[in-house]
């Protein structure tokens, strides 16, 4: 190695080059504008800096200018007074210019005082209009999403949530991105362990930049080799209100519209919003129903595979006539045969996905038709097995969160490769593999698989099924909320339903 | 490190796990053994072959040789794909089979951990590859053949079989077994004609008529529906939806004496005669209970004289003794008093307007 450098010696020299630069000549940005005024009452000379495409146009010329050349403006503490903004600061310290500049504030240095410098907030926020949840959709409930402005996002939690208790606490995370990020709680409820072990890891996060709540997700995961998701994501400020008063914590990301949830647990994933707007039977059926499609859904092709190339005993002998037609034409395994399937809906998801809506539409009918029909009739696939990878593949999307879905969408291939080799035996060791990592798996310390295990049967009423609200008393078991109990049920009036 | 090289281990191990591609194979569903020359035996086995168009061909293969694993080792030879006999559903023994090598044959099968336990042992009169090689229904012989057992079994007269409940009778001391006998009627039809029984060591001894075979199901097994037609002075009622259960008890001791307490339930569903009162009920409910208890008290003589129990009397009598003694109880057997009581109730005789 040394040897090449001697020879070369090309990186020392690069490095010179550039810090020479910087030091002579700092390198300015073309939106970085300075211009120096007069005002001829007080007989001042005085220069603003500021960066113009952060900068609200409007606000220095209507709300700056004018008082700063016609007010009485003698120095710079005077800039307090005449100016009718808000946010004004007077500092010393030359160091804070650059943060204050990028941040949308207008430096303002007097010549007489070279001291002092002033910073005017004029910021200029574009924000793009609320519009409807497009992840997590509901038919009924709140049509409102988050958007990617933090504040208007802290707003909207604000607004469901008006108590002094509701703690913001912000950080600034990603040393080239300086990516404001709030973290949330209910001062109250929430349990102090999960705020501290939250605030440690968004303090411990060293990366350069933070683009989306997804990045800290990752970034402060219990185990990052994991596909499942430790965090439940979601753009809904009703869901992110809900889980704030179970005693959850939140953090918002600023320029992302999904707000992260932690601690949660696996059952979780598959509670919609929706659950909660339902009576609670119809809210329970639907939430067995998705459990059971997961399930359906890893394991159905497994199970084809399994049993077509090792078990032929466990085949109803009704249905043996049906499957062996079925494939008497195709020259593949049924392992080729469910992988190709399964490869191929994959595909049309990804393209799906990639692709603008109305081109999106024709892939979907383009793979749901031509590729599935096609390929029966050119004997490729088998069309009993092209029904049960439709219906896994069904069965995926009907996970309410994304990041949940895409998890278990890849989950079959590991158990495909096992059924082969092993049959159902391979399907049950992969079963023990899954398990045993999420009996390990932790959201911010708090057990992935409660209530299942440890077993609370508290938290049973939550999780499955979703009792009726006045059976939900107290507040789930694994957040360890400082107050468990959400409402004495004691002290609910009675209910006149005819007045005496 | 170690999780790695198990997890490979599982990868190159699995190649030695012996794949059967559901459409690659030949799926065995039947198999009968007929007698041959020396000593050896007639094996044939049924196939299914699925066609395209849905429909199913019954294929039968015989061959003759020693054993019955012998048999199917020398059908591979002959056959262009593996025969797998996992799902056999039907195994038929000849009756000259029945009444020698039965229990040998059929150890290979009990041995098997592939093999389900609720498969059919069936007798037939006459040759066991004539009766495969019919052409009933349309999913095939054996299909054919076990779902018909299935439905007489559970609505009809033909006491609850299969391999597991005959390896039970038979291991099982203080009992033996008994086995329905299948006959071909012609090419497309069959009829359960008698249920045989078999002796303590196996051997087919008696068969049990289908005139009696409601009896015998009332001693050995419960109802869950039949029907019979009791006459009663020239009118006649038939009687349905029969349930009954049984209840065999040691009623003396010194000497030994035991009763056989069984309960009917039924509806008349038909009746010829008079006004159908409730005291006609009665008198039909009476005359009901005294046949089976006639006919039950028959059956066991013949039993007890041939020293068979297909009852369990034997396995019963030791359930409520202490140190039982199967030696006492064989020259006991055959002088038994047996009490049969019977409790008729007929639950309701239908609407009249």
């Amino acid at each position: 190695m040394g040897f090449f450098f001697k020879k070369g010696n090309k990186q020392p020299k690069l490095k010179e080059q550039y810090s020479e630069e910087t030091d002579t000549a700092p390198a300015k940005s073309k939106d970085e504008k300075e211009s120096s005024y007069y005002n001829s009452e007080t007989n001042l000379h005085f220069s603003i800096r500021y960066i113009s495409t952060i900068v609200d146009q409007d606000i220095i010329q209507k709300n700056i200018l004018p008082y700063l050349l016609d007010k009485q403006f003698a120095s710079i503490a005077d800039v307090k007074k005449i100016l009718p903004i808000e946010d004004v600061q007077i500092e010393t310290n030359e160091a804070l210019i650059e943060e204050k500049l990028f941040n949308g504030y207008l430096v303002l240095k007097v010549h007489t005082d070279k001291q002092h410098v002033a910073f005017i907030a004029a910021k200029e926020v574009i924000v793009r209009s609320l519009s409807m949840p497009e992840v997590e959709t509901s038919v009924i409930g709140p049509k409102e999403a988050f958007i990617e402005a933090i504040d208007q996002n802290i707003n909207l939690l604000r607004i469901r949530l008006p108590v002094k208790e509701l703690m913001i606490e912000e950080f600034t995370i990603g040393s080239v991105s300086k990516t404001r990020t709030a973290l949330m709680y209910i001062d109250d409820i929430a349990n102090m362990e999960n705020v501290n072990t939250m605030r440690q890891r968004l303090q411990a996060i060293d990366f350069d930049q933070i683009n989306d709540s997804s990045y800290i997700e990752q970034l402060t995961a219990d185990n990052k080799n994991s596909p499942f998701p430790q965090f439940l994501d979601t753009e809904r400020p009703d869901r992110a209100a809900g889980v704030l008063v179970e005693g959850k914590v939140v953090v918002l990301v600023d320029g992302s519209p999904h707000a992260l949830i932690g601690p949660t647990n696996l059952v979780e994933f598959f509670s919609s919003p929706e659950d909660y707007l339902f009576n609670w039977i119809t809210a329970s059926i639907l939430r067995l129903i998705r459990l059971f499609a997961v399930v359906f859904s890893i394991l159905i092709t497994p199970m084809y595979v399994a049993v077509l190339t090792y078990h032929y005993e466990l085949i109803p002998k009704d249905l043996t006539a049906t499957l062996i037609t079925s494939r008497q034409v195709i020259p593949f395994p049924p392992i080729l045969e469910a992988l190709i399937l399964e490869l191929t809906i994959e595909l049309l998801r990804e393209a799906g996905a990639r692709l603008p809506t109305k081109i999106g539409q024709t892939i979907g009918i383009v793979g749901g038709i031509v590729i599935g029909t096609a390929s029966v009739e050119a004997g490729l696939t088998s069309n009993v097995l092209l029904i049960l990878v439709a219906l896994a593949a069904l069965a995926s999307f009907i996970t309410p969160v994304y990041k949940m879905g895409n998890a278990i969408r890849f989950l079959r291939f590991p158990f495909l490769l096992f059924a082969q080799l092993l049959g159902l035996l391979g399907i049950v060791f992969c079963l023990l593999i899954v398990i045993t990592h999420l009996l390990r798996l932790t959201s911010l310390g708090r057990p992935y698989l409660e209530p299942i295990y440890p077993p609370r049967w508290r938290d049973l009423k939550d999780s499955f099924i979703r009792l009726s609200f006045d059976k939900q008393i107290r507040r789930p078991s694994y957040v360890q909320a400082q107050k468990e109990i959400r409402f004495n049920p004691k002290h609910q009036k009675r209910r006149h339903d005819i007045e005496e | 490190m170690k999780k790695y090289i198990l997890l490979f281990l599982c990868l190159i191990l699995s190649g030695c796990v012996n794949k059967s591609i559901i459409d690659e194979v030949d799926i065995e569903r039947g198999v009968g053994y007929d007698e041959a020359s020396d000593n050896k035996i007639r094996g044939t086995i049924l196939l299914s072959k699925y066609n395209e168009d849905g429909t199913t061909e019954n294929v039968t293969m015989t061959v003759v040789d020693e054993t019955s694993v012998n048999i199917l080792s020398r059908l591979q030879r002959q056959s262009d794909s593996t025969i797998v006999y996992g799902s056999l559903k039907l195994v038929i023994f000849s009756e000259a089979i029945a009444k020698k090598d039965l229990i040998e044959i059929s150890d290979a099968f009990v041995r098997d951990a592939r093999l389900g336990s609720r498969m059919y042992f069936v007798i037939s009169e006459g040759s066991a590859q004539k009766v495969l090689k019919g052409e009933y229904g349309d999913h095939g012989n054996a299909t054919f053949i076990s779902d018909a057992l299935d439905h007489n079994i559970k609505h009809g007269d033909v006491p609850k079989t299969n391999l597991h409940l005959f390896v039970y009778d038979y291991t099982q001391k203080g009992r033996t077994a008994y086995l329905p006998i299948i006959k071909k009627l012609n090419q497309q039809r069959i009829d359960i004609s008698a249920i045989g029984l078999l002796d303590r060591q196996g051997h087919l001894v008696d068969k049990v008529s289908v005139k009696d075979m409601f009896y015998l199901k009332l001693l050995v097994d419960k109802y869950s529906g039949g029907s019979q037609v009791v006459k009663l002075d020239g009118d006649r009622a038939t009687i349905r939806s029969i349930h009954s259960k049984n209840k065999i008890k040691i009623s003396k001791r010194n000497p030994l004496e035991m009763s056989i307490n069984i309960k009917v339930e039924g509806i008349i569903q038909e009746y010829r005669g008079k006004k159908l009162t409730q005291k006609k009920i009665e008198q039909f409910e009476k005359k009901f209970a005294e046949e089976i208890n006639q006919n039950t008290t028959k059956l066991i003589k013949r039993f007890q004289q041939l020293g068979i129990d297909p009852a369990g009397l034997g396995h019963n009598a030791k359930q409520q003794t202490r140190n039982f003694d199967f030696k006492k109880w064989d020259d006991e057997y055959k002088d038994l008093t047996v009490h049969v009581k019977t409790d008729v109730t007929i639950l309701e005789s239908g609407v009249v307007q």
